[in-house]
C-alpha cells in the first residue's frame, strides 16, 4: 500500500485559510509509522494534540494537495484563490498545489460533474494527473470539501468513491440544513465537520441528517492564519484610512436575490446609515466576484454627506482589513464577515437590507435564509444609531436561548424531509415564540403546509385555496393599485 | 511591426465589456494589437472602453458617430488593423489566457491563408464544446473542397468569424471584408467567399474563444425584424456562387442551406405575429427566386418535415397581400 494522500478543496482564499487553521490546530494529524490509520483512526483522531502535527515534513508518507477552484462567473478573467495576495503566506501547508479546472477545462468548476458510469475512468485520470497511486484500497486518498451538495466538491467526492470524507465549513451557512438530499453514498462517507466558532453555543446542522459530528477550529489558529494573510495585503490597502467605517458589499443580483438597482440602494443605505453614525472616513469593499461596475452612484452620494470615501478596487479579504484598518464599524447586509468582525476582532457592527431580503430569498429553503436569520436576529440595523451604539455580541447563554431554537425551527421549516426529527423542536419553539417579532422569519403559507403552529386557522385554511376568494382578493389588489396609482 | 491585430466591436455591453478586456489583457504581448471599435453604444460602454484603452497595452479606440451594426464595425477595425495576421472577438466574450499566442503560432506553423478553430459555448456556469465541422485537423488544405458535400454540414456552416485566424494577404485581396449594413448573418456570404477564394485553409482545436449564449441583448435571442437579414445574406450567398466558375457543384450547397435555415427560422416560434408574418413572406419569395431544379434536388433531399413546409411555401401566390389559396 502506498503513501496516503489527503486532497483539500478550496474555492476562495478564504476557504483556503480555513484549512490552513484547521492543520495548524491538529485536525489534520499525520498518521504514526504507515498508511495503516485509515481504517480505525476515529478514536484516535481526536486524542492527538496540535503538537504532534508535522511542520515542514509529513511523517508517514502522507502527502497534502490543495486543489483549487476558481468558481467566479468567468474564470479564465478572474483570478483564482492561489493568485490572490496573501496565498503565499498559507502555501506552506500543502505540499502541492493543484487547479481544478485545469483539471476540467474547459468547463465551469460550477457547471460540471462526471457522469456515474464514468468514473472509474474519471478517478484514473485523476490519479495519474496528480501522480497518486493507482486504485487499490481507495481509502488510500482522504477529501477535505466545503459544500458538500453542490460542484465541484460533490464532482470530486464522486470521482473518488471509496475516499473517507471531511467537510470543511467556512461560513454561517453550516448553522442551517444541507441545501438538497445528498446521494447516501456521499454523505455517509463524512466523518466530520469542521467550522469556526463564530457564534458559541451554536451547533451546525449541516449534514447532522447523516450524524456528522461538528468539530471547531479554533478561533486562536484562525485568527492566527489571519493574521498570516495580512502581511500580504495589497498596496491599496495600506493607503486606505484606518478607524473609517467598513462597508461590505455583496454580489446578490447574481444571484437574482435583488436587482443591480436595489444593490446599489441597498449600498447607499450602508453609506447614509454610517454617515448618520457619524462617519467621516467611509471605505468601501465590494464583494470579490463581483463584476466590476463603477461605484458612481456611492462617490456621489458620499460626496453629498460630506464623507470621504474610499473603494477598495484589488480583491482583499474583509478579515484582512479588520486586521490591518481596525475600522471603528463594519456595515454589511448578511456577510459571514460581519460575524467575523465581532467574534475574532470584537468590530461593532451594523446590518442592513436583512428585512427585504427576508422576503426576497426564495424559495423559502433557499440557503441563503440561514445567514441573512441570525444576522437579522443578532445585529443592529445601521439606521437605528442608538442600537448600534449600545450593541455587544451575545454571549453563549443568549444564543442557546434566542438563536439556537430559531434556527432549528426554520431549519426545520426549510428542509422537513431532510430533517423530519425535527418536528418536535420546530412546533415547540413555534408555540412559545411565533409572535410579532419572530413572524419575518416564517412564511404563514409554509407553516400552513407544514401543519405547524402559526399557520392560517384551521377554520380558514380552505382561503388560499378556494377560487372565488383568490379572485376577490385579486380584484381587490388590483382595484387598490388602481386607486393608489 | 504588428503580428496580431484583433478587432472587436463593442455595443452596448456594459455588463460584459470588462471580462472581455480583461481576457485581452491576458492575451496581450507587445507585437499585438487591440482595435476596439464601439459601435455608438449609448450605454457605459464608452467609459469602461475609454478607461481600458490606458489599461490595455496594444489598445486602439474607434467610435461610430452612428449605429452600423456588427458588419459594418468589423470592417472599420479591418481598416485600421496593420497585423500580419487579423482575427476578431465580440464585445461579450472572452478568451482564455495565453489564446492568441498559441492561435499565432499554430497559424505561422500551418502556413495557410487562414485556420478555424473550435470554441466553448456558454449558457451561464453549463459550458459545451462547438467543433468546426472538419474532421482533418492540423493540416493544410483547399478550403474549396471544404464546402462540400450538399448533404453534410461542412466548414461553410460554422461562419463565427472570430473562431478563427486570418493572414494579411486575404485582406488585400478584400476577402476579410463583411457584406456592408446586413444586420444579421453578415458571416454567411463572407465563410462561403473564403472558402472559395482562398487557397488553403486548416481546422485546429485550441478551444480558446467563449461565447457567451443566452445573453438578452444579443441578436440571435431576438425575434425582430433585424433578424429577416438572413435572407439577403444568403440571396448574397447564393448569387456569388453562382457566378463561380464551379456554380454547378457548389451550388446545391447553398441552395440547401438556404432552404434548411429558412426552415429553421420558420419553426422557430420566437418571432412576433407581425415579423413572423414578413419572414413567411420574404421567406415565399426568397424560395421562388431559386433555381428550379436546384431547390427540387434540395428538398427531395431533406426530411418530410422540412421538404413540406418549403413546398407549401413554395405554392404561396406570390404578391403580399393575396387572398389564401
Amino acid at each position: 500500500m502506498g503513501a496516503r494522500t489527503r486532497i483539500f478543496l478550496a474555492s476562495t482564499l478564504y476557504g483556503a485559510a480555513t484549512l490552513a487553521a484547521a492543520v495548524d490546530g491538529g485536525h489534520f494529524p499525520a498518521p504514526y509509522g504507515s498508511a495503516g490509520d485509515g481504517a480505525g483512526g476515529d478514536s484516535a483522531r481526536g486524542e492527538r494534540s496540535s503538537g504532534e502535527r508535522a511542520g515542514g515534513e509529513r511523517a508517514g508518507g502522507e502527502r497534502r494537495l490543495l486543489v483549487v477552484s476558481n468558481n467566479a462567473a468567468n474564470p479564465e478573467t478572474t483570478p483564482a484563490p492561489d493568485a490572490m495576495p496573501g496565498f503565499a503566506a498559507l502555501r506552506g501547508r500543502f505540499d502541492r498545489v493543484l487547479s481544478w479546472n485545469d483539471a476540467i477545462r474547459p468547463f465551469h468548476p460550477g457547471g460540471w460533474s462526471p457522469r456515474a458510469d464514468d468514473v472509474p475512468m474519471w478517478e484514473r485520470y485523476l490519479r495519474l494527473l496528480w501522480g497518486l497511486d493507482a486504485p487499490g484500497d481507495g481509502t488510500d486518498v482522504e477529501l477535505v470539501v466545503e459544500s458538500l451538495q453542490v460542484e465541484p466538491a460533490l464532482a470530486l467526492a464522486r470521482m473518488f468513491p471509496e475516499a473517507p470524507i471531511d467537510v470543511y465549513a467556512d461560513g454561517l451557512m453550516s448553522y442551517g440544513p444541507t441545501r438538497n438530499k445528498l446521494d447516501p453514498l456521499v454523505g455517509s462517507r463524512v466523518r466530520r465537520l469542521l467550522h469556526p466558532e463564530l457564534l458559541p453555543g451554536l451547533d451546525p446542522l449541516l449534514l447532522t441528517e447523516f450524524g456528522v459530528p461538528g468539530e471547531i477550529v479554533s478561533s486562536s489558529a484562525v485568527r492566527g492564519v489571519l493574521a498570516e494573510l495580512s502581511a500580504h495585503a495589497p498596496a491599496s490597502v495600506a493607503g486606505a484610512p484606518s478607524r473609517a467605517a467598513l462597508l461590505l458589499g455583496q454580489y446578490l443580483s447574481a444571484l437574482d436575490i435583488l436587482t443591480a438597482d436595489e444593490e446599489e440602494r441597498l449600498h447607499l443605505r450602508m453609506l447614509r446609515g454610517a454617515a448618520e453614525l457619524g462617519h467621516r472616513s467611509v471605505v468601501f469593499k465590494p464583494h470579490p466576484v463581483a463584476p466590476a461596475r463603477y461605484a458612481g452612484a456611492l462617490e456621489k452620494e458620499a460626496g453629498e454627506l460630506g464623507v470621504e470615501l474610499r473603494v477598495l478596487t484589488e480583491p482583499v479579504l474583509a478579515e484582512v482589513l479588520y486586521e490591518r484598518l481596525r475600522p471603528a464599524l463594519v456595515v454589511g447586509c448578511f456577510s459571514t464577515a460581519l460575524l467575523t468582525a465581532s467574534a475574532y476582532y470584537g468590530l461593532p457592527v451594523a446590518r442592513t437590507g436583512t428585512e427585504l431580503l427576508l422576503e426576497r430569498v426564495t424559495p423559502y429553503q433557499n440557503s441563503n435564509r440561514v445567514p441573512v436569520t441570525i444576522v437579522d436576529a443578532l445585529l443592529p440595523d445601521v439606521s437605528d444609531p442608538a442600537a448600534v451604539r449600545t450593541w455587544s455580541p451575545p454571549d453563549r447563554e443568549r444564543v442557546r436561548a434566542e438563536l439556537a431554537g430559531l434556527l432549528r425551527a426554520v431549519g426545520f421549516c426549510m428542509q422537513p424531509q431532510i430533517l423530519p426529527g425535527l418536528r418536535p423542536e420546530a412546533e415547540a419553539y413555534l408555540t412559545r415564540h411565533f409572535d410579532g417579532r419572530t413572524r419575518r422569519y416564517f412564511k404563514r403559507r409554509r407553516l400552513t403546509a407544514l401543519g405547524l403552529p402559526g399557520a392560517v386557522p384551521r377554520q380558514l385554511a380552505f382561503v388560499p385555496r378556494n377560487r372565488t376568494v383568490r379572485r376577490v382578493a385579486r380584484r381587490a389588489r388590483a382595484l387598490k393599485r388602481a386607486a393608489l396609482g | 511591426m504588428v503580428k496580431l491585430s484583433v478587432v472587436v466591436p463593442f455595443y452596448n455591453v456594459q455588463t460584459y465589456a470588462q471580462d472581455t478586456l480583461r481576457s485581452l489583457r491576458a492575451n496581450a504581448r507587445e507585437d499585438f494589437e487591440f482595435i476596439l471599435v464601439d459601435d455608438h453604444s449609448t450605454d457605459a460602454t464608452p467609459e469602461i472602453l475609454q478607461r481600458a484603452q490606458s489599461e490595455l497595452p496594444g489598445a486602439k479606440l474607434i467610435r461610430h458617430e452612428q449605429n452600423g451594426g456588427l458588419a459594418t464595425a468589423r470592417n472599420t477595425g479591418l481598416d485600421a488593423a496593420n497585423g500580419e495576421y487579423l482575427t476578431f472577438l465580440d464585445g461579450d466574450d472572452w478568451l482564455a489566457p495565453g489564446y492568441y499566442p498559441r492561435l499565432l503560432s499554430a497559424a505561422e506553423r500551418l502556413g495557410c491563408d487562414f485556420l478555424r478553430t473550435d470554441h466553448v459555448q456558454c449558457t451561464a456556469r453549463a459550458r459545451t464544446l462547438a467543433r468546426v465541422p472538419h474532421g482533418r485537423r492540423w493540416a493544410a488544405t483547399d478550403p474549396r473542397a471544404a464546402i462540400l458535400p450538399a448533404d453534410r454540414t461542412t466548414s461553410v456552416d460554422y461562419a463565427y468569424a472570430w473562431a478563427g485566424i486570418y493572414h494579411r494577404r486575404l485582406l488585400d485581396r478584400e476577402l476579410l471584408h463583411f457584406p456592408h449594413g446586413l444586420r444579421t448573418a453578415e458571416d454567411r456570404p463572407w465563410i462561403w467567399r473564403l472558402h472559395r477564394e482562398a487557397r488553403s485553409f486548416a481546422a485546429v482545436g485550441l478551444l480558446g474563444v467563449f461565447y457567451r449564449r443566452g445573453v438578452a441583448s444579443s441578436l440571435t435571442q431576438i425575434g425582430d425584424v433585424r433578424q429577416l437579414d438572413f435572407i439577403r445574406a444568403f440571396d448574397q450567398v447564393v448569387e456569388e456562387t453562382a457566378r463561380d466558375p464551379e456554380a454547378d457543384r457548389l451550388l446545391p450547397k447553398a441552395v440547401r442551406t438556404y432552404c434548411a435555415i429558412i426552415s429553421h427560422h420558420l419553426t422557430s416560434g420566437r418571432f412576433e405575429p407581425q415579423v413572423a408574418r414578413k419572414l413567411k413572406a420574404l421567406s415565399a419569395a426568397a424560395v421562388k427566386r431559386l433555381p428550379g431544379g436546384l431547390l427540387e434536388d434540395a428538398l427531395d433531399s431533406m426530411d418530410h418535415g422540412r421538404a413540406a413546409r418549403l413546398r407549401r411555401l413554395r405554392r404561396r401566390p406570390g404578391g403580399p397581400a393575396e387572398a389564401a389559396a
